[in-house]
């Protein structure tokens, strides 16, 4: 593969609708499926990811370049000058700015984290999802999935009265 | 699997992925179950219950019964506490979210004893000499009013101090014998043994009370003045209740089969101080039957295993209490016991304070959102019973 700068192994990503990112390839060893496609030597030329759109894409490698360990070559100076825990307040707020994203795009995100293998990635996009389910009511977890109710009116009451402790 | 209903570009195992992250908000997950019913079916499934909840068993101490007592306010409504690391999350739960009653109200109904989903509530009484009882069965949200209960010349608030059991359909069932597949509630036996030892039973298939027997002849209680009646315990299909007799050394277990009603006493020469610290029966973790109680001076939890041929105890396993990651504090070090069951204690401290043991791991975690400062012993009920039964039968049945 090219390489940019000295050290730096860079990896070619292609999105399907033709798009190229070239990263690092640290960045893109966040990413358990492509780690595995490197190491079993699959990955000479560019790397076709299937049904991640260059958009989306684009903003996994963003959360990747973000996550890569700074303890390696990379961003060493960082690590030495900033003190872990800020280092991961610093973080959190990132990744809190990050995901506010609309409910299409999170989705895409959890899909792409999922095929990707990103635990990170998935685990902050699941959880902002499932923060979104425990606080709000039934109609609204509904109109956020956009989910069409098929309960008949007289089942969901029924269920409703009887199980009070879950609509409290 | 086709997604009529649901318009997201998820996969249902991605979907599942996800909603797994709400396994200790169990509310949160029967509020998912009811988006659509393609949703109903991905997590009403016990395989991916069972997943989220690996420990549950129909035996789990899920939480706790008492009623609401607020300084300065009467004895309140019951509610029900889940235990910590519960899949209920925290929160403090009225009995009547879980339990639709016809006709009755539970607002005054005092908790009594609970076994697989079923609890026995005391219905207030107006000061008659008539006992109204009601089983409140959580696993599908019915209360069945009992008929009311005629004490005869035994006064009603002795009934404060008798050993109450409630057996389910499964003890019926002979040891050793395959209990039946489903979790069979619908069919209960409710005994009562008061202080002269009456014992009174109803069976759910006759729908009626026995009338009261006296256990045993007057020479086995000529000498007994009751001290304490501990919740029943059952064990291979056996109720157990421990007495104290004030008169004769050593304490005196009363059992009765669940199936055929015969009744035996065991006396073991246990000798201790217990007004100072109030043994119970639990059953150890090889289901031995065995005494439990806190030793306050040195905060430690006693088991003692009650050997059958011999009616001896031996001292088998002595539990340091210590809150996680602290040093023992003035209140761990005088816990006293307010009920334990299946490895599960629960613990009120000198400052009020209510503590959950875990046995198993001897760790000791503070029991937030209890809304009875002033509990003793007869005011908390253990609620044993599965999440994942609850659950489907909540959901899955329709």
């Amino acid at each position: 593969m090219a390489t940019r700068e000295a050290g730096k192994k860079m990896i070619m990503l292609k999105s399907p609708d033709g798009m190229e990112f070239e990263v690092e390839e640290a960045v893109a060893m966040e990413s358990q499926t492509i780690r595995k496609m490197i190491e079993d030597d699959c990955a000479d030329t560019a790397i076709l990811i299937p049904n991640i759109n260059s958009k989306i894409l684009s903003r996994v490698i963003e959360y990747c370049n973000k996550h890569v360990p700074t303890t390696g070559a990379t961003g060493a100076a960082a690590s030495d000058t900033v003190a872990p825990a800020a280092l991961a307040e610093d973080l959190k707020i990132w990744d809190a700015e990050f995901i506010k994203v609309n409910r299409a795009t999170r989705f895409n995100l959890i899909q792409a984290a999922s095929y990707l293998n990103i635990k990170g990635l998935l685990d902050l996009t699941s959880q902002t999802t499932i923060d979104t389910i425990s606080d709000n009511s039934l109609e609204e977890i509904r109109s956020f999935l956009s989910t069409k109710n098929d309960y008949l009116p007289e089942e969901e009451q029924t269920i409703r009265r009887e199980n009070q402790w879950a609509f409290q | 699997m086709k997604r009529a209903a649901s318009s997201l570009p998820l996969h249902d195992d991605l979907l599942l992925e996800i909603v797994t992250w709400l396994k200790d908000d169990m509310a949160a997950l029967f509020r998912c179950a009811m988006v659509c019913k393609l949703w109903r079916r991905l997590v009403a499934n016990p395989s991916f219950l069972r997943r989220c909840w690996p420990e549950d068993t129909s035996a789990s101490i899920t939480g706790f019964f008492t009623r609401e007592q607020r300084p300065g306010q009467g004895v309140g409504a019951p509610c029900f506490v889940p235990a910590p690391g519960s899949a209920m999350g925290r929160g403090c739960h009225a009995l009547t979210t879980f339990v639709q009653p016809t006709g009755q109200k539970l607002d005054h109904a005092e908790p009594l004893v609970s076994r697989h989903g079923l609890l026995l509530v005391r219905l207030p009484s107006h000061g008659s000499r008539v006992v109204h009882l009601a089983v409140c069965n959580l696993l599908v949200g019915e209360c069945h009013v009992l008929p009311p209960l005629k004490c005869g010349k035994v006064d009603p608030l002795h009934l404060d101090w008798s050993g109450y059991a409630i057996l389910s359909g499964v003890d019926s069932c002979s040891y050793n014998q395959q209990p039946p597949p489903s979790n069979d509630a619908s069919s209960f036996k409710v005994v009562i043994i008061d202080l002269d030892y009456n014992l009174y039973t109803f069976a759910s298939d006759k729908g009626s009370w026995s009338t009261a027997s006296r256990c045993f002849g007057d020479e086995a209680t000529s000498n007994y003045t009751a001290v304490y009646h501990g919740p029943a315990v059952v064990c291979r299909g056996t109720a157990h209740w421990l007495f104290y007799e004030g008169m004769m050394p050593g304490l005196c277990i009363v059992g009765m089969e669940a199936k055929t009603g015969h009744i035996t006493l065991t006396r073991i020469p246990f000798e201790m101080d217990d007004m100072r610290y109030r043994p119970c029966l639990t059953l150890s973790t090889d289901g031995t039957l065995s005494l439990i109680y806190i030793e306050r001076e040195d905060a430690r939890v006693l088991i003692w295993e009650i050997l059958d041929e011999t009616t001896n105890c031996l001292c088998t396993r002595s539990i340091e209490l210590q809150e996680p990651g602290k040093k023992l504090t003035q209140s761990i070090s005088s816990l006293h016991m307010l009920g334990e069951k299946y490895g599960t204690m629960i613990a009120q401290g000198s400052s009020l304070c209510v503590y959950v043991v875990d046995l198993e791991t001897e760790t000791v975690e503070e029991l937030l959102d209890w809304p009875n400062r002033h509990a003793n012993r007869v005011d908390v009920v253990p609620l044993q019973m599965s999440w994942l039964t609850f659950f489907l039968s909540r959901l899955g049945s329709r």
